[in-house]
């Protein structure tokens, strides 16, 4: 469990031989490629690019993307919940790929581009006609022939809305009354309409009492025909496009027969494409090629003779990395252990030269989950379908990871749930006094958060101090690894001594119980802790003076490598797990009560207290689930990593068929 | 009514400290909600873009979350602190109004760090987006808002159990004169 090694290797190749080299590389899956010119010291420019044009590749992608869309929106794929928060790539052989290069994609592109053109402009078409029956239909429901007036010369006329007193003072004026004539169409709460005439002569004088008592004018639509003339066309325009909509939809769905060879298409030119951009990574001169990239140092015997035996004109540098390189990184991790990966792979991969944090993160996980989570059947429930779906997806990793952190989730949350006595709730109370699951529950039960909450709270803090004292042990095991043994004793033994020591010296005032003896003992690690703090946190400054502030502000926390209040900020963040918790046992228990009322119903109350229980527990289940996954994270990747981990590791990729939506599996 | 007033109001303390906590557990959601509705916001604009970003936006999207979960601490503490929580309540009014102080002034630093919190994970969302691998750092920018939110969540618990618990105090003989019924 731990990072691969990783060999740094350049390959040396005849220039005409770099084909077969890329080939050869592309079926081993080994290599991971990198420019050619972030390795080499080329000042003299003496090496060249040889660039291939991904035109080719580029063109059937473009085109397989076309085809694929115009399926997707005809024939929507149904995805299931498991896809939409870990994607599951198509698992083919290689056979298939084979099979799918015979399809012929031009006239299928050409035909879905048609189509896809198509359907936009009807969707655009019918979209327009649906907005002009809905402006329509205000004109349709009015007692007006808005045909007639067009035809009016020396008059003009006008549809508008005034506000109901401004009305009546309009109707009130001689001067409306003589430039004006109108009639109220209808009245619209506040708002009275009104068509307006005048002559159109006097345009101005009419304009300016209108506008004097505020006039809206609604512009009246211009239409051969009458309104409803209109209206009837437009349905009719309507169906027609909805009928050619339906045709092409026919259509779609039988080019959407042939989606897995699309998919397949798709995943062998995008890995068509990266041979392409590897090529042009490397460097040459007239006769030589240079290649650069990485290679697990378990998979370099099998590069050697790979090569030795199809490309015997190569010849393999390797070395190992330097602090500098930044190599990509590849994590290997027992089975027990591989959900930490997946919890690693959602913040970003360690650097190479650090450590990989999986294995140590993963009870720390469980932990909070468990807290935030605890309850003995939603745990039960929780291992019963991850252990189903884990295996469903066991053949593919990332799926799996994510099912089997959940099944851990699971235990974790159910003995949580049998420590604090929360068995969906109080449920077991409810099946009659002495019952087993009661029995079973106060005999397991060592805390009960509701009626202790001080304790739990106490919990909490408890197990955000010793996570947060882990992540110093961590940061102090990376230093040790990097052979800088004075900085594991300054950035983690001091603090070992001077955070420890504070929280002895305060917690009188929170404990009065606490033995004098454990302060004055806290009293002299503070005080060591502290010394030693300001004496080293500043090593790396410049100056005397400077080292001495930063020494000083560190023991705070702005500077060096951790801090007083920055450790009290992390430790109370650690209070969530105790709101999660109770939030989780609270409202399972008022699901209990709820059912329990309907339980009271004569004849069918258990039916009616089984259907409330079991709609509000899962009601419940998916709500608590998503805030202890997410809180739990959150602790993970912000208080706990912030201790020890170095991220910015690129991810190992080798060169191959490693499309994410499409998979080679041996054997299928 | 003027009964139950009184004895809320005017003979104990317990009215104006059940406002105050009240006052701050809403408070804080209230900054909370609106804090993760604007990281929400830039985070689905962000995985409309690149899906694939998903786990790691979900946790800047819920950094704004803590406050709300602060305001119920600090309530908790107030209710802890009077006896609610142990159905024996002993607050004088003097203590009660001092605490219904303490509730709405750390409920507003919680609902305004929340919001602002929320804009900070939508910026750090934004360069997630653009520098995946610098995921790691971005988590940092929001949280260097939060700082004031604890802060303000350990003053209030310190002056709750200062308030409440006279022997932790080290003004607890002034205080026991001035806040005893």
């Amino acid at each position: 469990m731990a990072i691969d090694s990783i060999k740094k290797v350049t390959l040396l190749v005849p220039r005409n031989h770099i084909h077969g080299l890329v080939q050869q590389l592309h079926e081993l899956g080994a290599f991971h490629v990198v420019d050619t010119a972030t390795r080499l010291n080329d000042k003299d420019n003496r090496l060249s690019r040889n660039t291939i044009a991904a035109a080719e590749a580029d063109e059937k992608i473009k085109k397989l993307d076309v085809i694929e869309s115009t399926i997707q929106l005809f024939t929507k794929k149904k995805s299931g919940i498991v896809e939409q928060f870990a994607p599951v790539p198509l698992q083919i052989d290689e056979t298939e790929v084979g099979q799918a290069l015979h399809l012929p994609i031009d006239p299928l592109y050409e035909e879905c581009e048609r189509i896809y053109n198509r359907h936009r402009d009807l969707s655009r078409h019918i979209s327009e006609a649906e907005e002009e029956i809905e402006s329509l239909s205000f004109f349709q429901k009015l007692p007006l022939r808005l045909d007639k007036l067009k035809h009016l010369q020396r008059f003009q006329v006008q549809l508008g809305r005034f506000n109901a007193i401004r009305w009546k003072a309009l109707i009130a004026d001689p001067k409306a009354d003589e430039q004006l004539s109108w009639q109220v169409v209808q009245k619209e709460g506040k708002f009275v309409l009104v068509l307006i005439a005048y002559l159109a002569t006097r345009r101005e004088e009419a304009t300016s009492i209108l506008r004097e008592y505020e006039y809206t004018d609604i512009p009246l639509p211009r239409l051969r025909g009458s309104v409803d003339d209109r209206i009837h066309k437009l349905l009719e325009d309507i169906a027609m496009f909805k009928e050619q909509l339906e045709s092409f939809r026919e259509r779609a769905e039988d080019i959407a027969k042939e989606r897995r060879k699309i998919q397949v298409l798709l995943g062998h030119w995008s890995s068509e494409k990266s041979k392409i951009l590897a090529h042009n990574s490397c460097l040459s001169s007239k006769r030589i090629s240079v290649f650069a990239g990485y290679v697990r140092t378990k998979d370099m015997q099998k590069l050697e003779s790979r090569l030795a035996r199809e490309c015997p004109q190569v010849s393999v540098i390797s070395e190992d990395p330097v602090l500098g390189d930044n190599p990509p990184v590849s994590l290997t991790i027992s089975k027990l252990l591989s959900p930490g990966k997946f919890l690693v792979s959602m913040f970003g991969m360690p650097n190479y030269f650090s450590f990989d944090p999986s294995p140590f993160l993963i009870f720390c996980f469980l932990t909070f989950f468990g807290i935030c989570f605890g309850d003995v059947a939603y745990g039960l429930i929780l291992m019963v379908l991850c252990h189903r779906m884990a295996r469903r997806y066991s053949s593919h990793a990332h799926v799996n990871g994510f099912f089997k952190l959940f099944f851990y989730g699971g235990i974790s949350t159910a003995i949580v749930g049998a420590l604090t006595g929360s068995w969906a709730g109080n449920l077991p109370d409810y099946f009659g006094e002495g019952n087993l699951l009661q029995v079973l529950k106060n005999n397991l039960m060592i805390l009960d958060p509701i009626r202790q909450p001080i304790i739990m709270l106490l919990v909490a803090l408890g197990v955000g101090v010793v996570a947060q004292f882990y992540g110093v042990f961590l940061r102090m095991y990376r230093e040790l690894r990097w052979g800088r043994p004075l900085d594991a004793i300054f950035d983690g033994v001091l603090w070992l001594l001077y955070l420890p020591g504070m929280l002895l010296l305060i917690s009188p005032v929170f404990i009065p119980t606490v033995p004098a003896i454990l302060c004055q003992v806290g009293k002299v690690m503070f005080i060591i802790g502290a010394i030693g703090l300001v004496l080293t946190q500043g090593r790396h400054e410049k100056g005397i003076f400077a080292k001495a502030i930063t020494g000083l502000v560190s023991l705070y926390g702005i500077m060096g490598s951790y801090g007083g209040v920055t450790f009290i900020g992390d430790m109370v963040s650690y209070s969530r797990l105790l709101a999660l918790g109770m939030t989780t046992a609270v409202v399972a228990m008022s699901f209990n009560i709820f059912a329990d009322m309907l339980g009271s119903v004569p004849h069918i109350g258990v039916a009616l207290f089984a259907l409330a229980a079991l709609v509000g527990h899962l009601f419940n289940f998916v709500i608590s689930i998503l805030g202890a996954f997410v809180h739990s994270a959150r602790l993970v990747f912000l208080e706990f990593f912030g201790r020890f981990y170095e991220g910015g590791g690129e991810k190992f990729r080798p060169l191959g068929f490693n499309s994410d939506q499409v998979e080679i599996v041996e054997n299928q | 009514m003027q009964d139950i007033l009184e004895m809320a109001f005017l003979n104990t303390g317990l009215g104006a400290a059940v406002i105050g906590s009240i006052a701050c557990v809403m408070l804080g959601g209230i900054g909370s909600a609106r804090g993760i509705r604007v990281a929400a916001a830039q985070g689905a604009g962000v995985l409309s873009e690149k899906p694939d970003l998903f786990g790691k936006l979900l946790v800047l999207i819920a950094l704004p979350g803590t406050q709300g979960f602060y305001g119920f601490i600090v309530a908790f503490m107030m209710w802890q602190g009077i006896g609610l929580t142990g159905n024996e309540v002993n607050c004088a009014p003097l203590c009660g109004w001092a605490l219904m102080y303490v509730g709405i002034c750390v409920g507003m630093v919680l609902w305004w760090s929340g919001i602002r919190q929320g804009e900070a994970s939508a910026a750090a969302i934004s360069l997630t987006g653009k520098q995946p691998d610098e995921g790691g750092r971005a988590i940092l920018l929001p949280a260097l808002v939060e700082t004031y939110a604890v802060v303000a969540l350990l003053a209030a618990i310190l002056v709750t159990q200062w308030l409440t618990k006279f022997a932790y105090s080290p003004a607890g003989e002034v205080l026991k004169k001035l806040t005893t019924e």
